[in-house]
């Protein structure tokens, strides 16, 4: 390894760089293209008049923009006794599960995770081992036996009251992952706070708890995403045109067999209002995210 | 008690490392939670554990019947006899009781007799009226039910709404005007003696002891207990055997007086099951007792049948007993009603080791713990299963419970042909299993569909992961201008929600869709259509591609939901990926440098090895992710095309509509098979519900065994 020897090499570098740059440039701008195609035919669609997905043009024609979807999701009541529109209605009942959904699988899953990472107790692994298995399937597996359970407890219909179930399917793996992260606190914080004469409740609200809060916020994210479109539930849990969720009603409108309100223009400007807010908060919280993403990695 | 107390503090003192009396404590704890710290003096922790069988006896009691049950069995409730097997009823004792033994035939005479209703003693009897202006008045006065005043003051209209409708009828019950108190207390209490008395033994009593007391028919407006007095029993007495229909007339207008007061609460007469089995629990059952006999039965009568001597009917309010059977809601129930008790019954347990050791404990210091300490005790050692208690109990009802239910379904013979309250759903064992696997067409369907399964899995799982690589290295590279743009351009797929974005994509490849403009405007139709059907993705090469739709196209169909999954999972490993990128030691590559190894030699022996590393882990779970990936498949395609219709077995034809399209996986034929309207295969879902778990839950347990963090924790341990 001499310095003669390296003096080519760099000047082969120095022209695979250039070739580099060109191909990484290239590959960047294909997959941005890839990604931002389909955006942007939706974003057109939304404007776009009519219902059909043929009058969608594909360079903008600004003259024919209309609001007439987005008018459409603020005004449109199938009822007219409704205070807000359908859209609208959905939008802010999702909202609250989503929420309230937040607010107790955090709390529900740190508590465990707390203690899933501090103690030793029996049947620790088993119960380990149950959550991780738990997490892995799908949650309408039962969805039977939950379509009874909701009946009999008068929930059917009530949106709220899916928060039970979201939090009984969210918590697992959140115990999992948190539990990881709790690892990595060191327990000579929790040693001292002890010796100061601190019980276990006050080690968690004032140690764990703060120390927590970057996987929080990824816990957050996920519990909040969770129910804000999932379908599957609402739909066998809901019946059609009461008490509708948002994915409810954007799913009605891409179903032709829904004759009143299909309508797959209006679906566009719908998923993109329901997008925005997601996308940014996704991306303001990227740091969480990555966070929790990597440890996810790592911990299995 | 008391006795049994100061004798064990007495014999206590000699104090032996075996203690005879913890063993007497223990056994008290066993015989009754709460007896054996009673006898260690710890009265308030004894409450504890009483209150273990107080509360489900109470919330059996007060979802029972078993207080009429009573009332039927101390003869407080007099049930008039069968009719014999010939029409003419008024017949001698002896005589009903002779040909009671034979069963009591699905005649007129048996249809006319259910209106018989259950009557008092005291009352003297009548001879048979016209029996359709009876049923007609029963008719009115059944609708009526629900206004008329409890007299009996039962517990089905005094419980809980919730806890009745765990039956599945959330119809409220109105609350009775007024309730008899003492009537329902000593039923109540004697019930409780009672639970589980003979109830074949029993029956014949009853029958015979109303067969002596004659059937008649003015019972039928008598109020239903003794202990109550009504207008009626003042005025049937005075109706003589010859009356004729002036008497019936004054029969309905009290009858239909009456109708204001008694609760229509028709008895089941099991006088009328000679030879046929009863069933106690079903009719008097509360929430545990007929919670396990309808899971263990799955019911037993539906709509028409003749059950002690009245017709089930789709649906009682008053009489529950007569509602038909709905098995699921038994099955449902019934596992609700045994993991209560199976939790009760730990608990119970911990009650008896507690009572051993705390008098033990006692002997050796001569000290009985205060209860205060006791709770702080109890606080300090379980603080880890009291703290994550709440979110494992909503874990085991919403979600263990229900794949339990799932679990019991496979065996069972549920299908879309059961109707609530016409048929009854049964215990078929393995039966469903063995049809799966011997019924050559449903093996061969779901042979294909695992396959694809299986191939989706991988597919999906391998390619996002070289994709998301691939985007890493590049735009990590040191060459790229303007990283975070770029960066921030590949993450957003990952930042859209997965419905929106697999929903556009559905309208993305209509055969209006994007696709198939942005073919037609770059004029590549031709070209492309002609590429996909050389490579035989394409059947035939229509213009546009009919991308979800057509059957000849289900290998296209299936490429474009990889790549879609592609589109929307590559930036989530991307982001991993980077993460372990940037965790490598910088110095590595340098030494590598130094040491003349070339860009491939250093990725393929430092990148490579670290990044594969540090994601198997995270693969292994995208690829279970993806066995059930659910919305990928059902919100884009939803499982089309379908098959070929000759690919299609006769023996299959039958679920219509719940067929699997040729992009469906297992869940999302599962989907289908449960929920398609009309067609449901409840057990066929579940049976695959459980090969699912199986395979899946093989890897995830695989996965956890092997990872890191999993192994210290058993060092640990």
């Amino acid at each position: 390894m001499t310095q003669s020897q390296l003096h080519p090499r760099t000047g082969a570098t120095r022209a695979g760089k250039i070739l580099g740059s060109i191909f990484v440039h290239a590959w960047l701008a294909l997959a941005a293209l890839m990604i931002a195609i389909p955006l942007i035919w939706m974003i057109l669609a939304s404007f776009t008049p009519g219902k059909l997905l043929s009058g969608v043009s594909l360079i903008p024609d600004f003259s024919h923009f209309t609001w007439e979807h987005y008018a459409y999701l603020f005004t449109y009541k199938s009822q007219n006794s409704q205070a807000t529109s359908d859209f609208v209605a959905s939008f802010l009942r999702s909202l609250s599960v989503a929420v309230l959904n937040t607010f107790v699988v955090v709390i529900f899953s740190t508590m465990s995770a707390y203690v899933f990472s501090r103690f030793r107790f029996k049947g620790r692994r088993p119960l380990l081992i149950v959550l991780l298995l738990l997490q892995m399937f799908p949650s309408f597996m039962g969805m039977i036996a939950l379509f009874l359970i909701f009946k009999s407890f008068g929930w059917l219909n009530q949106p709220l009251y899916f928060v039970t179930f979201y939090v009984a399917s969210a918590v697992p793996y959140n115990i999992y992952l948190i539990r990881g992260f709790m690892r990595n606190i060191p327990m000579s914080l929790d040693e001292a706070a002890r010796i100061d004469g601190a019980s276990n409740l006050t080690v968690f609200f004032r140690i764990i708890f703060p120390l927590s809060v970057p996987i929080l916020g990824f816990v957050a994210v996920n519990a909040f995403m969770q129910p804000w479109l999932d379908y599957i539930i609402p739909s066998q849990l809901l019946t059609p045109g009461r008490a509708d969720t948002v994915a409810l009603t954007i799913f009605r409108m891409t179903d032709p067999y829904e004759t009143l309100i299909y309508n797959p223009l209006n679906f566009m400007a719908a998923g993109l209002l329901l997008t925005i807010p997601i996308v940014i908060v996704n991306l303001l919280s990227q740091r969480f995210i990555i966070y929790g993403l990597t440890s996810g990695a790592d911990k299995g | 008690m008391k006795s049994q107390d100061s004798s064990a503090v007495s014999s206590a003192k000699p104090g032996r490392p075996f203690s005879a009396m913890a063993l007497v404590s223990a056994i008290a704890s066993f015989v009754l939670p709460g007896l054996g710290q009673f006898i260690n003096k710890q009265v308030l922790k004894g409450l504890l554990w009483l209150a273990i069988p107080i509360l489900l006896i109470g919330v059996e009691l007060s979802t029972s019947h078993w207080d009429r049950w009573w009332a039927i069995e101390t003869h407080k409730v007099a049930l008039p006899a069968p009719p014999a097997a010939a029409p003419p009823v008024a017949k001698s004792s002896e005589a009903t009781l002779a040909t009671g033994t034979t069963a009591p035939a699905k005649t007129l005479a048996a249809e006319e007799s259910q209106t018989a209703k259950p009557a008092v003693k005291a009352v003297p009897q009548k001879p048979k009226p016209v029996a359709h202006s009876l049923a007609a008045l029963e008719d009115t006065s059944s609708s009526k039910s629900s206004s008329s005043s409890d007299l009996y003051g039962d517990s089905s209209s005094s419980s809980s709404s919730d806890s009745t409708d765990m039956y599945g009828d959330s119809t409220p019950k109105a609350k009775p005007a007024a309730k008899p108190v003492e009537t329902k207390k000593a039923s109540e209490k004697a019930s409780s003696d009672d639970l589980y008395g003979p109830s074949t033994s029993t029956t014949s009593v009853a029958s015979s002891k109303t067969s002596a007391t004659k059937s008649s028919d003015a019972d039928l407006y008598g109020p239903s207990s003794s202990t109550t007095s009504s207008p009626a029993s003042t005025t049937t007495p005075t109706a003589s055997p010859a009356s004729a229909p002036t008497k019936d007339l004054q029969a309905q207008t009290a009858a239909a007086a009456m109708a204001l007061f008694v609760q229509h609460y028709d008895y089941p007469n099991y006088a009328y099951q000679k030879g046929k089995p009863v069933y106690p629990f079903r009719d008097f059952g509360g929430f545990f007792t007929r919670g396990l006999w309808g899971l263990f039965s799955l019911g037993s009568l539906v709509i028409g049948d003749q059950y002690a001597g009245k017709k089930i009917v789709l649906f009682d309010q008053t009489s529950t007993w007569l509602t038909a059977d709905n098995s699921v809601n038994y099955m449902g129930n019934g596992l609700i009603a045994l993991i209560v008790l199976l939790i009760a019954a730990f608990f119970w347990v911990l009650g008896i080791v507690d009572a051993y050791l705390s008098r033990l404990d006692y002997e050796k210091t001569g000290e009985v713990e205060p209860f205060a300490k006791f709770i702080t005790r109890i606080w300090h050692t379980l603080f880890s299963y009291i703290v994550s208690a709440p979110a494992f109990l909503a874990i085991l009802f919403f979600t263990v419970i229900p794949f339990a239910f799932t679990f019991l379904l496979a065996f069972t013979d549920y299908t879309y042909k059961v109707h609530v309250g016409q048929n009854l759903v049964h215990w078929v064992g393995f039966e469903t299993f063995r049809f799966l696997v011997l019924d050559p067409s449903w093996l061969l369907i779901f042979g294909q569909i695992f396959a694809w399964t299986v191939f989706w899995a991988i597919m999906s799982s391998f390619t996002v992961f070289a994709l998301g690589f691939v985007n890493a290295m590049v735009v990590e590279s040191p060459l790229v201008k303007g990283r975070k743009f770029w960066r921030a351009i590949l993450i957003l797929p990952w930042a859209l929600p997965q419905l929106i974005v697999l929903m556009v994509f559905k309208n993305v490849f209509d055969t209006n869709g994007l696709a198939n403009q942005l073919l037609f405007a770059t004029h590549l139709m031709q070209p492309v259509t002609q590429f996909l059907a050389s490579l035989g993705l394409e059947g035939h090469p229509d213009q546009p591609i009919f991308w979800f739709t057509q059957v000849y196209n289900g290998a296209l169909a299936k490429t474009v939901v990889v790549l879609v999954n592609l589109w929307f999972g590559a930036p989530y490993h991307m982001m991993m990926i980077i993460g372990i990128l940037s965790a490598i030691p910088k110095d590595m590559y340098e030494a590598a440098e130094v040491d003349g190894a070339s860009a491939f030699e250093r990725f393929r022996s430092i990148t490579l090895p670290m990044v594969l590393s540090a994601t198997v882990p995270a693969l292994i779970m995208t690829f279970s992710f993806n066995f059930n990936n659910f919305g990928a498949v059902f919100f884009l395609t939803g499982g089309g095309p379908a098959w070929e219709p000759s690919q299609i077995p006769d023996s299959m034809k039958i679920i219509a509509s719940a067929l699997p399209g040729q992009t469906d996986i297992l869940i999302s034929w599962i989907y289908k098979l449960s929920f398609t309207k009309g067609f449901e295969q409840f057990n066929v879902a579940a049976v695959y519900s459980i090969v699912i778990f199986l395979i899946v839950g093989a890897f995830a347990v695989f996965n956890m065994v092997r990872s890191k963090s999993f192994r210290e924790e058993g060092d640990n341990e």
